[in-house]
C-alpha cells in the first residue's frame, strides 16, 4: 500500500516492525523480500512516484574535492532511486546497466592497498548473486567468456591470458528492476510505502545503543515519527553518510561516527579515456564487435571488456580495471602528435640537422593536407578507486528547507590511482604490440589527473564494513558498529568497489541482509 | 503536414541529463556532438527557490539562419518544419555554426558507431557515409517520428514515434507534438502557460518552446 505521507497527521507516531528508509534499488529489493511476512514494515521514500524538483532539490550539496556531478543531479529522489538513472541502450529499446559481481580479488585484503579487504570471501556471496542475477534476469548466471563467445559469431583477441584477459558483462533492464519491485511492494499485505516523507532524524536510547524512532518531514509542513524495532539506511552512499552524522543529539560526533569513519573512504569507479590504439588490419571491427558495443547473445545483451589477471595483479601490486574498446574514425592526420612525435620534437638520426621549425612545418602541411581516414579504438576506462580516508563526506553549516544540514563532498583520488592506470596500459599496450595486432598510444601523464576523469554515479565506501569498529562503520551483518537495530543496505558499505557495476552486488548484500533480518525475528 | 514542435517544461526538469545520455546512445551523434545537452548554471533559482535547468538542442526554426548561409543546399528545412542537414551534400565550412544563434550545430574530426551497431568505415576507414568534416546537429529524431508517424503513430503521444529524449525523460519535461493540431499536448502547454523561445528577438522562430512558470 502507498500512502502519500503529505496526508498524514502532524505529530503521529507510526509504528512497524522494520522501518526501511529509501525506495532505491537496496531499499526496494529487502522490502521485496520481506513482503507478505508476518512482521510490519514501513518503507520511507523522499520523493513520489515520479520525480519532482522540490524533493530533488533536498539532494543539493557542496562540492569542494575533484571537479563532480552536481549532488542534486548526481541521484535520484523518488521512487526507484537512481535506477530510474540508467541509461545504456542495450536493444528494443530498452535502458539499462552492466552487471557483474566483483572479482575474488576484490574481498581479498591486499597487502600492497590499504584499508582493503571484505569481511568474507566472494565465495559467500556467491549464492546471493545467483539470486540477484535471477531477479535480473541475466540468466544463464555464467559469466566464463569462453561459454559467451562459443554462441557468438565473435572472436577473442589473442592476447596471453597471463597478461590480459577479456571479462563479460551482461545488462538489466532497468524496468525489470522498476516493474518488478512496484509490483512486490504494491500487494504485499504488511508493507506500507511512504511517499514524499523526508528523514531528518534518527532517535536513540540515552546510551545511544539501539534507534527509538527516526524522524519523518514532508514538504508540505507535516511532521511524524516513524518507531520500529529495526531499521535500515537504504538512501545511497551519500545520503546515508549525511543521515547519520547529522543525527547528533545524543552523540555529538553523529551516529556510528565513534571512530570517524562515517563518511570517509568516499569512492567512485574512475571513468577516463586514455589512449588510442591503432590496429594494423581494419578488418579487426568485424570480428571483435562484441568489445564495442553492446551485443546480444541468445538474447541475452553483453558486452566484452579487457582487463586484467588475478594473478598479474597480485604480483605487479595493483588494482582492478577493465578496457572498453570504443571505435573511431579519424582523420589521420589527428594522430601526428602520436605518429610523428619523434620527428617533430625528439628528432633521431637523419632527422637531427633539420631544424625544429623546419620539421615542424612539415608535420602542419602534412596536417593540412592528409585527409585520410584511419579506424582507430579509443580505451574507455573504468577502475578501482584505492580506498582513501580523506575523500569524504562531510556536513556544510548550511541546512535544506527541512533543516537538515547539507552535504559537502570531497571527492579525492590518489596518484597511485593514475600511476595504476597507466601501468595496465602499459601491459595492454604490450599485449597489443607483441600479438601483432597495432600500437597503442597512451595519454596519461604520471603527474596529472586525466582531465576527463569522472565518476559513474557510483557511490561507496562511506560507511565501510569492516569487524572492527575502529575500521568500519557496520559489522559484517550490515548492523552499525554500536547500535542494536540499526542496519545499512547499498553501496555505502563496499569496503572496496572492484571494477564492476555496483548494482549486482548491492543486490547480493541486500538478499543477504533480509536472511539475516528474518532470523532476527525469528529468534 | 504536421509541423513538429518541442515543449520543454522547466518546472519538471530535474537535470538529470537522461535526454543528453539517451540521445547519445540512441542516435549515436559523431564523437564530441552533443545534439541534446543540459546547460546546468549552477546554482541559480527560479522565484520559488528552485534549481533551473536548460535543456537544448536545434530549435527547427521556422526561419533557421543555418538554412539561409548553407552554400551547398545541405541544411534544409522539410515541409513538416524538422530542419536536416545532408551529409552528403554538407562540405563543411562552418557558416551555419557561425550562424546558429543558439550554438547547437557541431563539426566534428571523429566519428563512432552508427544506431544499426555498425563501425563507419569498417572495411578501409575511409567511409563516404562517415560524419568527419560535416556539420551535424538534432534532427528531432526524424526517421523515427516519420516512421512512425507513416505507421498511423502519433509522435508525442506514442513512444514508439517520439523523439528518444521526450520518451524516456524522467521528469516528462520535454513533450513533443504537432503545433498545428489545436488539441495536441505541446499547443495545450504554450496555450495554457507562459511559454518562451529562445532569443525570440533575433526572428527565428524556434519550434521549441520553454515554459517557465504557469
Amino acid at each position: 500500500m502507498m500512502i502519500d505521507a503529505k496526508s498524514i497527521s502532524m505529530g503521529q507516531e507510526l509504528a512497524a516492525d522494520v522501518c526501511i528508509v529509501g525506495a532505491g534499488t537496496a531499499g526496494l529489493v529487502l522490502a521485496a523480500q520481506l513482503a507478505n511476512k508476518p512482521f510490519r514494515v514501513i518503507l520511507i521514500e523522499s520523493g513520489g512516484l515520479k520525480p519532482d524538483k522540490n524533493s530533488n532539490q533536498l539532494n543539493w550539496g557542496e562540492n569542494i574535492g575533484l571537479k563532480y556531478y552536481a549532488l542534486d543531479t548526481a541521484r535520484a529522489r523518488y521512487f526507484g532511486g537512481s535506477t530510474n538513472r540508467w541509461h545504456v541502450s542495450i536493444g528494443d529499446q530498452q535502458l539499462g546497466a552492466r552487471i557483474r559481481p566483483l572479482d575474488g580479488i576484490d574481498f581479498e585484503e591486499r597487502d600492497y592497498l590499504p584499508h582493503s579487504g571484505w569481511p568474507f570471501s566472494k565465495d559467500h556471496l556467491e549464492p546471493y548473486y545467483l539470486r540477484a542475477q535471477e531477479i535480473c534476469r541475466a540468466i544463464p548466471p555464467s559469466y566464463a567468456v569462453n561459454e559467451w563467445f562459443g554462441e557468438s559469431p565473435y572472436e577473442k583477441l589473442p592476447f596471453d591470458a597471463g597478461q590480459v584477459e577479456t571479462i563479460v558483462f551482461k545488462f538489466c533492464a532497468k524496468e525489470t528492476l522498476l516493474k518488478g519491485f512496484e509490483e512486490a511492494v504494491q500487494n504485499a499485505r504488511n508493507l506500507q510505502v511512504l511517499l514524499f516523507a523526508n528523514l531528518t532524524g534518527i532517535e536513540t536510547d540515552e546510551a545511544a545503543k539501539s534507534v527509538k524512532n527516526v524522524k519523518v518531514a514532508c514538504l508540505n509542513g507535516a511532521r511524524f515519527t516513524v518507531s520500529a524495532r529495526l531499521f535500515v539506511l537504504a538512501a545511497g552512499g551519500i545520503e546515508v553518510p549525511r543521515l547519520l552524522l547529522s543525527s547528533d543529539q545524543v552523540m555529538s560526533c553523529g551516529l556510528g561516527n565513534q571512530n570517524d569513519v562515517v563518511g570517509r573512504y568516499f569512492m567512485e569507479h574512475l571513468h577516463f579515456w586514455s589512449g588510442v590504439f591503432l590496429p594494423k588490419d581494419n578488418g579487426l571491427i568485424a570480428k571483435t564487435g562484441i568489445y564495442n558495443d553492446v551485443r546480444r547473445i541468445n538474447g541475452v545483451p553483453v558486452i566484452a571488456k579487457l582487463a586484467l589477471p588475478e594473478a598479474l595483479m597480485r604480483q605487479q601490486k595493483l588494482i582492478n580495471h577493465n578496457v572498453q574498446l570504443m571505435p573511431r574514425v579519424v582523420l589521420r592526420s589527428t594522430l601526428y602528435s602520436h605518429l610523428w612525435r619523434d620527428f617533430s620534437s625528439n628528432p633521431k638520426g637523419v632527422f637531427k640537422p633539420l631544424p625544429t621549425a623546419v620539421r615542424k612545418g612539415i608535420v602542419k602541411a602534412a596536417t593540412l593536407l592528409d585527409r585520410r581516414r584511419s579506424l582507430i579504438y579509443k580505451f574507455a576506462n573504468m577502475t578501482e578507486q584505492i580506498p582513501n580516508p580523506e575523500s569524504r563526506v562531510t556536513l556544510s553549516a548550511d541546512r535544506d528547507s527541512l533543516g537538515v544540514r547539507i552535504v559537502r563532498l570531497n571527492w579525492q583520488v590518489s596518484p597511485q590511482d593514475i600511476e595504476n592506470a597507466i601501468r595496465v596500459q602499459e601491459i595492454i599496450g604490450g599485449e597489443i604490440e607483441r600479438s601483432g595486432l597495432g600500437r597503442l598510444f597512451i595519454q596519461l601523464q604520471r603527474d596529472s589527473i586525466p582531465p576527463d576523469l569522472h565518476g559513474g554515479y557510483h557511490h561507496m565506501g562511506t560507511t565501510r564494513m569492516n569487524c572492527d569498529p575502529k575500521k568500519g562503520v557496520v559489522d559484517p551483518d550490515c548492523r552499525v558498529h554500536g547500535l542494536s537495530n540499526l542496519y545499512i543496505a547499498g553501496p555505502s558499505v563496499f569496503p572496496t568497489g572492484g571494477h564492476a557495476n555496483p548494482v549486482l552486488t548491492i543486490l547480493a548484500l541486500t538478499l543477504r541482509l533480509s536472511e539475516h533480518i528474518r532470523k532476527v525475528f525469528e529468534n | 503536414m504536421p509541423r513538429w514542435a518541442m515543449v520543454i517544461d522547466l518546472r519538471k526538469c530535474i537535470g538529470c541529463e537522461t535526454c543528453q545520455h539517451v540521445c547519445l546512445e540512441m542516435n549515436r551523434p559523431p564523437g564530441g556532438s552533443f545534439w541534446r545537452r543540459v546547460i546546468d548554471p549552477g546554482r541559480l533559482a527560479t522565484a520559488d527557490g528552485l534549481r533551473i535547468f536548460l535543456p537544448i538542442g536545434c530549435m527547427h526554426c521556422e526561419k533557421p539562419p543555418c538554412r539561409d548561409v548553407c552554400p551547398s543546399g545541405a541544411t534544409r528545412k522539410h515541409p513538416n518544419g524538422i530542419v536536416d542537414v545532408d551529409f552528403e551534400k554538407c562540405i563543411g565550412c562552418g557558416a551555419c555554426v557561425v550562424a546558429c544563434p543558439y550554438g547547437v550545430r557541431y563539426i566534428s574530426d571523429q566519428d563512432g558507431m552508427h544506431p544499426t551497431g555498425e563501425a563507419p568505415g569498417a572495411d578501409s576507414g575511409a567511409s563516404p557515409q562517415d560524419r568527419i568534416g560535416v556539420s551535424s546537429k538534432c534532427h528531432f529524431c526524424r526517421p523515427v517520428v516519420e516512421s512512425g508517424f507513416a505507421k498511423g503513430l502519433k509522435p508525442g503521444v506514442d513512444a514508439d514515434a517520439s523523439p528518444y529524449c521526450v520518451r524516456h525523460c524522467l521528469g516528462e519535461a520535454l513533450r513533443f507534438g504537432d503545433l498545428d493540431d489545436a488539441g495536441s499536448e505541446v499547443s495545450r502547454l504554450i496555450r495554457d502557460n507562459r511559454a518562451v523561445q529562445l532569443h525570440e528577438a533575433v526572428g527565428t522562430q524556434p519550434a521549441v518552446f520553454y515554459i517557465v512558470e504557469s
